[in-house]
């Protein structure tokens, strides 16, 4: 009979390098799911769960090259179906969410943030990684698991869409 | 101001603001949690009863039933007419796995894929396959299963993994380039996405390396021998019908067999026009058609032949004219057939005694658009439902004897 790893047992020899990983992430992926969810309550739990999601896989996810690019992903696939899907269960965890924000939460400028979360959900997370993480386009394909052309015509797309929408001159080079 | 510079100012100041905030402990995230997830599937499960309950008082003739924790389905899980709809994370799966294969012995159940193998014994409660680190299944592409051993293969570089405990360990007892034979330079190397025993072999099918079907045998999976002879077939799949006869097919391409290692020219099968059977059933009775020109939704074929000769069989067609079976297997005595249908398309399945009347997945279990179901398995005389994308995050089971009497046609 063979016994299945527990996860307190996981958690003993996991938990000073996921503690660590929490401390040095958990700030910049919660704003990442803020600007991309547009309720901070509800971004604040969506991160959470995505850190959950990689403590129950830490000892598996804690040998990946980049652990960090894994959460956010997990965090931008949560933040997406709840958004697109509206499925029973994520209204409930919005009904759920009570818990009053951190006022440091709200963005800045959350006009820009509105118009970037009414593009297509892929514009979307391409230019929230692209401007708020300062990520190049090689790496956000690496991270959403797409190819680097088709994040650069999502960055082209969603930056016109963004610049009719607000008002702004686009940089020579995406005219 | 540029959109840029408006940009990255906004993504400045931002970042400034989430750096002032102050993470809570990973404990305090843990508990807020597990309590979150409780509520809300708690909530959920009260939205689905107030859901389900109107049409099914308006219709009365299927019942809707959320069972609850404790019972054999997991928490949250929802039941209509015999089907249920299964969270894959609250079951013990990854929500977001990627599986490419499955098996089943009635006994077990085992899904495999992208990260791992997982196994279940009632189809609702998984648990990961153990293995060392250095031996953990990755990219497994196929995975068989006879008595309590079990085999897969899969990796970057071609692996076998066997299990002796139905699934619950793991390691790796072949390692090789070259285990399926080499890769060639124009067609890649070779692929094995199908595995089963018979007749005191391992019998791997798939593609080989010079781009024909290949067939590889082996009496413990440490070595393999391609027994397939030459051939103008891509790849191949087997099924075996009720008097040990072993069939391979690939589009109107078929072998016979009667002993795996020693398998006979092919012979070209009839099928209607420009068709051919792309998936058939474990006794070669039905099978989802493909079709060289068109599009799906393609008909369902019917043999009486184990295969040799297929017809058109307007049954499912008749009935949901806008399926799209990908897959057809045969399951607790049952067929079922699995894939999408609609327009946004959806998961959608179908299951029938002999190919008329099919019963299809409830439409309030579909869940969000997008979708295929393509693997189909049984086990404790429930029949399991699984599609291989990672975004699918629920799958389907069956219970055959909630189906009586509330088939449609």
């Amino acid at each position: 009979m063979v016994e299945s790893v527990g996860e307190s047992d996981r958690s003993v020899a996991a938990r000073l390098p996921f503690d660590r990983f929490f401390a040095a992430e958990y700030r910049r992926v919660v704003g990442l799911t803020t600007v991309l969810c547009g309720r901070p309550a509800v971004a604040e739990e969506l991160a959470q769960d995505a850190f959950m999601a990689a403590f129950r896989h830490w000892d598996r996810i804690s040998r990946y090259d980049d652990p960090a690019a894994w959460v956010r992903r997990v965090a931008v696939n949560l933040t997406t179906s709840a958004l697109r899907r509206r499925t029973r269960e994520a209204r409930a965890l919005f009904r759920t969410s009570r818990r009053r924000p951190s006022p440091e939460l709200e963005p800045a400028d959350p006009s820009f943030w509105a118009a970037v979360r009414a593009l297509p959900a892929r514009q979307a997370q391409c230019v929230a990684l692209y401007y708020l993480e300062d990520r190049p386009p090689g790496d956000i394909a690496s991270l959403l698991g797409i190819a680097e052309p088709t994040v650069r015509v999502h960055l082209h797309r969603g930056r016109t869409a963004l610049a009719a929408r607000l008002g702004e001159d686009l940089d020579e080079e995406e005219r | 101001m540029t959109l840029d510079e408006r940009a990255r100012a906004a993504a400045r100041a931002t970042r400034g603001r989430m750096l002032a905030i102050e993470a809570p402990e990973p404990a305090t995230v843990m508990r807020r949690h597990h309590r979150r997830r409780r509520l809300a599937v708690a909530a959920a499960a009260t939205v689905v009863i107030l859901a389900a309950a109107v049409p099914v008082a308006m219709r009365g003739s299927t019942t809707t039933k959320v069972v609850a924790g404790g019972s054999k389905s997991p928490l949250g899980s929802t039941t209509i007419a015999g089907w249920t709809r299964v969270s894959k994370q609250l079951a013990g799966l990854p929500a977001d796995a990627s599986f490419r294969a499955m098996s089943a012995d009635g006994r077990t159940i085992m899904l495999a894929g992208e990260t791992g193998i997982w196994r279940s014994d009632d189809g609702f409660h998984w648990t990961t396959g153990r293995a060392p680190e250095p031996d953990r299944p990755q990219r497994v592409t196929a995975i068989g299963q006879h008595g309590d051993v079990a085999l897969a293969v899969g990796g970057m570089v071609p692996t076998v993994w066997r299990s002796d405990d139905r699934g619950r360990t793991w390691r790796a007892v072949a390692r090789a380039h070259d285990l399926f034979g080499s890769p060639a330079p124009q067609m890649g190397r070779p692929f094995v996405d199908g595995l089963r025993w018979a007749d005191g072999y391992w019998i791997g099918s798939g593609g080989a390396s010079d781009g024909h079907a290949g067939v590889w045998i082996s009496r413990d999976g440490t070595e393999w021998r391609q027994v397939l002879g030459p051939n103008n077939a891509g790849s191949i799949d087997i099924f075996a019908i009720g008097d040990g006869t072993l069939v391979g097919y690939w589009t109107t391409v078929r072998w016979t067999t009667r002993d795996p290692a020693v398998w006979g020219p092919p012979t070209t099968v009839s099928a209607p026009d420009r068709m051919y059977p792309q998936s058939i059933t474990g006794d070669g009775r039905f099978a989802i058609a493909g079709n060289f020109v068109t599009n799906p939704p393609t008909p369902l074929l019917r043999s009486d032949d184990s295969g040799m000769h297929w017809v058109i069989d307007p049954g499912l067609l008749g009935a949901y004219p806008d399926a799209r079976a990908s897959t057809i297997a045969r399951a607790a005595g049952l067929r079922v057939a699995a894939g999408t249908s609609g327009t946004p398309n959806h998961v959608d399945g179908w299951v029938s005694a002999d190919g008329h009347p099919w019963t299809e997945l409830p439409p309030g279990l579909r869940g969000g658009p997008g979708g295929v179901l393509s693997l189909i398995g049984e086990v404790g005389g429930r029949i399991v439902i699984v599609g291989t994308a990672p975004e699918l995050d629920r799958y389907y089971t069956v219970d055959p004897s909630a189906l009586a009497g509330t088939t449609t046609s």
